[in-house]
């Protein structure tokens, strides 16, 4: 009896002393030091963050700069730069009270007087690319202490907060911006836990650390994240070591990589939503009849299983299921058929269009426009593809109607505030029109407009996802757009790495909390 | 004596560059006006308001005479200002001399590369005349010239990144990065190199004081080396001055493979981006540099060869 | 002094030699014809001998190993690749005819009139020459495609233009020589006008090196035209160009390499056989030449 008891004592105490070994490596020690190497498709179109449009610039610029409040990585609104705030009671006044103690990188202090030169900047005669993201809903800003700044609006407006976790409302230096200028974008200056050190224009950005940031010295040394356009390349560069973090991973590589366990190889939903942008303004886009042909002919269905092995969706409409306020609508079915009678009533039985597309801004562009040239194809509509480099581009996609060839051209649309009301207002919205906003097909329609405002001004979660699900409606009916798929993200990262930020904005970046083993 | 006679040559040679260099400006300023579109929209980019459109055209003299714009930009490039950037609004000549150097090397490393593939294989298909070596060589150096760069790079890719992942995929850092674009480019324009040596040194052995010295009994090493070699290198320097041109124009391609950050992918992406400040002034340093290059060659081609000099 | 058995026995073995030479070259230009004349073929048949309609695919058939219903296996749209392979054969040889043409037409009446003329009209017309050579391989066609955009019809000029110098400096080395010999110089002083000693005379004597010339920058332009398509600025997509395929090709290289060996190999054959075919014929037409 005793030597039993015994023998259980003894292997109780071995076992206690071996568990804490066998245990998860989730308590291991975060490593100082090292540089991580992070490969993208594409070169930031800007690093002055009211005037980035896309998520490449984005992505850099939060490792850089940081806003009043920010998105967690599951969405949900924190506090960043501002420790807490207030809203009125009538909604029109918002009260921050900011973090203090807080640096730029080039030593000024941050303080209410720069988020007041912050609004003064975005809402001023400079009119960066991002304002119209608050020119409609603040009136203005009032410091009235170092750490207490007054923010008014014009009307309530339930999203606000959403629109200041918005990337464009990263706090920048005010001395940089006024010693700068216009040239900003080469010389950013921000409060976050890297900063600038280079950027070879098309090669990569490099950042370092920075020491005296507020949420504690960042883990890592440095940061470059480097543009390798080439798919294949990114991949192989993260099989060699070569790179530690990577984006927009060719679906066909993914079992392969999966199977490799120094990897880990994530494909989650995003809110973007891809389509193809139809310039209404040109004969015969003007014919809805036309549009919609163009919708019933494309094979979503196939897209998504064959070109993207399912890592994307199908879309009804230009808002994803991730949105907040997406409604599920049934959209165009696959139906050639239909469309060349579309096309014959619209007298256009052979129609010449020219088909727009970026190549390595999203995940199979190119390809997905070739697919839909094809499909195109069967239908009778000759379809004659050109690709430009993304920031060329974006410049010639937001040329005024009276200026612009274009009238088929790809695009995707990620609101980066994750809800459906600014994934349609910047598309679709008349007051939006290009190049003024982002409504780049010209599309005017007075139901959609009045469907987005009550979205705007609704008070109710009710009334505001209900105006949303009609703008839906009217969207697909109208076709601005061929509605086409959302893609999921896809990121490789060696197991090396921890800490990695993967926002479901399809924006994938590091924090102070990043590290990597040796 | 023979200094004046050199002093001449070179001379005449760099009044004969003048027009060609003057052309090629020409032809680099025309291109921002050749393209359709108005000029002053071009270079304004995404934010293409009245007010900049009027500073553009004011800053760039584009309300002046053609050929007083041209004259303009001539005397700017001169001075090494070529433009701005429409993309990364930076100066023009920044940017090329961030990424040129890397291309010079590149062609640098690749002209070595050919030189001792197609020098060893031109001496030994020479000197084994009809010999299983000799048509090996010449069937080998006519496939080099005859594999189009990008299937070569993609194939090396393939087996060397890919498979083996002995060398990386593309990139720059280290030197390992640029193994596998110098042994593309190399291997392009080694058969080129290799027909040259074969050829000159098939005539050279032919020569009486070859046979002479053969016929002293002086062994077959030493008359090769000391005497042929030396009279086979004058025809070879002028081939390495047009590989280097090769291997200027094969670096656009095996830069884009390799995703490099030389001259080659700056002007693509330049096209790409319709920037073409960046284009027009690339153009210009490539071509001034490969005529100078072609300069340098001949001269040193006079200094060995007595016989062009009189020309 | 040489010893005469000696000398004998190695002038035999140097007759010898050089007569294998021929046959081997000559061989290997043989060779090179069959291939140029396949190539011929298939560029004229190609939409009799395809299998399938080079721009239909169906999505779910991407990417397949080669089979027996695809002889090559299918691209990335789920097209055939043997059919697209022969169809880029047809795109390819109109652009290598239309720009060799073009290249042919301009540099022969510029390299006539400047060796025929000489002088200042020669000293012009070889600088402008050499301004265009100023732009080394590939970049010329590049900054014509920069200047007028992208697509066949500018593939056909840009690479066109780049053959200009060569065809000029040939012709013209070719009139200089011819220009001094007795019987042209008898013709004019019996008389004859400029133009008909030009093409009763010059023009035919100088065919040999247009000749082989043509051979050769045929290959240059396959070259030249696939390189622009593979850096994406040449012909577009769908067409089936072989270097627009490569290019395409790239992203699967990993999981599918047949997609990218194809075409690549079609380039590599074609070009091997134009560059057989310009040296054979350089060996047998102008003796003078030979190794």
């Amino acid at each position: 009896m005793r030597r039993v008891l015994g023998s259980c004592l003894v292997v109780t105490l071995l076992g206690l002393a071996v568990l804490p070994m066998a245990g998860p490596t989730a308590a291991q020690q975060a490593v100082r030091g090292g540089t991580l190497t992070f490969a993208t498709g594409a070169d930031p179109d800007s690093l002055d963050p009211q005037n980035t449009q896309s998520n490449p610039g984005e992505q850099v610029n939060r490792m850089m700069h940081e806003n009043l409040v920010r998105f967690s990585a599951k969405m949900q609104l924190e506090p960043a730069l501002a420790e807490s705030w207030l809203a009125s009671k009538d909604g029109l006044t918002w009260t921050f009270k900011l973090r203090k103690g807080v640096k730029f990188h080039d030593g000024t202090p941050f303080d209410a007087k720069a988020v007041k030169y912050f609004f003064d900047r975005v809402l001023g005669d400079e009119k960066p690319f991002k304002a119209s993201l608050y020119t409609p809903v603040v009136q203005g800003a009032e410091v009235i202490d170092d750490s207490t700044v007054r923010v008014i609006l014009k009307q309530p407006f339930g999203a606000f907060l959403f629109i200041m976790a918005h990337s464009a409302g990263a706090i920048v230096s005010p001395a940089a911006h006024q010693k700068w200028g216009k040239d900003l974008a080469l010389h950013p200056v921000g409060t976050g836990p890297f900063k600038f050190v280079e950027w070879m224009k098309g090669d990569h950005v490099t950042m370092e650390r920075n020491d005296g940031y507020w949420g504690g010295a960042p883990n890592l040394d440095r940061v470059v994240v480097k543009t390798v356009r080439e798919d294949q390349a990114r991949v192989l560069m993260l099989e060699s070591g070569d790179a530690d973090l990577i984006v927009n991973i060719p679906t066909e590589e993914i079992p392969r990589l999966r199977k490799d366990a120094r990897f880990t190889i994530e494909s989650s939903p995003t809110a973007r939503a891809l389509f193809i942008a139809i310039n209404v303004k040109k004969k015969p886009f003007d014919d809805v009849r036309v549009r919609q042909a163009l919708n019933y002919a494309v094979n979503r269905d196939a897209i998504v299983k064959e070109l993207f092995q399912n890592n994307a969706q199908v879309v009804a409409s230009h808002v994803s299921p991730l949105q907040n306020g997406y409604a599920q609508l049934a959209g165009y079915p696959y139906d050639p058929k239909k469309s060349k009678e579309l096309l014959a009533q619209a007298g256009q039985p052979a129609l010449k269009v020219k088909l727009w597309s970026p190549k390595g801004r999203f995940v199979k562009d190119y390809e997905l426009a070739q697919a839909v040239q094809q499909d195109l194809a069967a239908v009778g509509v000759e379809a004659t593809l050109s690709t430009m480099e993304w920031g060329a581009y974006l410049a010639a996609t937001k040329t005024p109607a009276e200026q612009t060839p274009r009238e088929l051209f790809l695009l995707g649309w990620s609101p980066s505030t994750g809800e459906a009301r600014w994934g349609t207002f910047p598309i679709l919205h008349s007051s939006q029109l290009a190049p003024k906003g982002d409504n780049r097909g010209f599309f005017v329609s007075r139901g959609l407009d009045e469907a987005i405002d009550k979205a705007t001004l609704a008070t109710t979660d009710q009334a505001r996802l209900g105006a949303l699900r009609e703008a839906q409606q009217i969207a697909i009916k109208e076709a601005p757009y061929i509605f086409l798929i959302s893609p999921n993200m896809i990121v490789g990262t060696s197991k090396k790495v921890r800490g990695v930020m993967n926002l479901p904005l399809e924006l994938t970046y590091l924090t102070e909390k990043s590290w990597k083993e040796k | 004596m023979e200094g004046e006679v050199i002093a001449t040559y070179v001379t005449r040679r760099v009044l004969l560059l003048l027009p060609v260099l003057l052309g090629v400006s020409l032809g680099s300023f025309a291109l921002l006006h050749l393209v359709p579109g108005d000029p002053a929209m071009i270079l304004a980019g995404q934010e293409a308001t009245e007010e900049v459109l009027a500073r553009i055209r004011h800053e760039h003299g584009l309300d002046q005479s053609l050929p007083a714009q041209f004259l303009v930009y001539l005397g700017n490039a001169v001075r090494g200002n070529l433009g701005i950037s429409i993309q990364s609004r930076q100066p023009v000549a920044t940017l090329i001399a961030e990424r040129f150097p890397f291309t010079l090397r590149l062609a640098f490393l690749a002209i070595l590369v050919s030189a001792a593939l197609g020098v060893v294989a031109g001496v030994v298909a020479a000197t084994r005349r009809n010999s299983i070596l000799d048509i090996v060589a010449l069937l080998g150096s006519l496939v080099g010239i005859s594999l189009p760069i990008f299937w070569l790079g993609l194939l090396m890719m393939l087996v060397f990144s890919v498979r083996l992942q002995w060398f990386p995929a593309g990139g720059s850092g280290t030197a390992a990065h640029l193994v596998l674009p110098a042994l593309v480019l190399g291997a392009a324009s080694s058969g080129v190199i290799a027909r040259m040596t074969r050829a000159s040194m098939l005539e050279v052995l032919r020569q009486d004081y070859v046979r002479t010295a053969r016929a002293k009994g002086i062994g077959e090493r030493v008359v090769i080396y000391r005497h042929a070699l030396k009279n086979v290198m004058i025809p070879i320097l002028t081939v390495f001055g047009l590989e280097f041109g090769y291997n200027l124009g094969g670096a656009v391609l095996t830069e884009t493979v390799f995703s490099l950050p030389g001259i080659g992918r700056l002007i693509v992406e330049g096209i790409f981006a319709r920037d073409y400040p960046v284009v027009q002034g690339a153009m210009l340093v490539v071509a001034t540099t490969f005529v100078a290059v072609n300069l340098l060659t001949d001269v040193a081609y006079a200094f060995f060869d007595p016989r062009i000099r009189y020309e | 002094m040489s010893d005469p058995t000696t000398s004998t026995a190695s002038r035999a073995s140097g007759f010898w030699a050089d007569t294998l030479h021929r046959v081997i070259r000559n061989r290997a230009a043989v060779a090179g014809g069959a291939v140029v004349a396949i190539f011929v073929v298939v560029a004229l048949f190609a939409p009799v001998l395809a299998p399938f309609d080079p721009l239909k695919g169906r999505l779910g058939d991407r990417l397949r190993a080669p089979s027996a219903a695809h002889w090559l296996g299918t691209d990335e749209l789920g097209r055939d690749v043997l059919s697209r392979v022969l169809h880029g054969a047809r795109i390819t040889a109109q652009v290598q005819v239309a720009a060799v043409g073009l290249a042919l037409a301009i540099g022969t009446v510029l390299g006539l009139t400047a060796g025929y003329v000489g002088r200042s009209v020669d000293q012009v017309i070889m600088r402008f020459m050499d301004i265009l050579m100023a732009f080394p391989g590939i970049f010329l066609a590049l900054a014509i495609i920069a200047a007028l955009g992208t697509g066949l019809g500018n593939v056909i000029i840009a690479t066109g233009i780049f053959l200009v110098p060569q065809f000029a400096r040939v012709v013209r080395a070719s009139i200089l020589t011819l220009r001094d010999m007795e019987f042209v110089q008898a013709a004019r002083a019996l008389g004859q006008r400029d133009i008909a000693i030009v093409f009763r005379y010059l023009l035919p004597n100088s065919l040999a090196p247009i000749i082989v010339q043509t051979s050769l920058r045929m290959a240059t332009v396959l070259l030249t035209a696939s390189g622009l398509s593979f850096l994406g600025l040449g012909v577009q997509p769908p067409a089936p160009e072989w270097g627009a395929m490569l290019s395409n090709a790239r992203s699967y290289m990993i999981t599918a390499p047949h997609v990218a060996m194809m075409p690549g190999l079609a380039i590599a054959l074609v070009v091997l056989g134009f560059n057989l075919l310009g040296d054979g014929l350089r060996d047998s037409l102008d003796p003078r030449l030979r190794g």
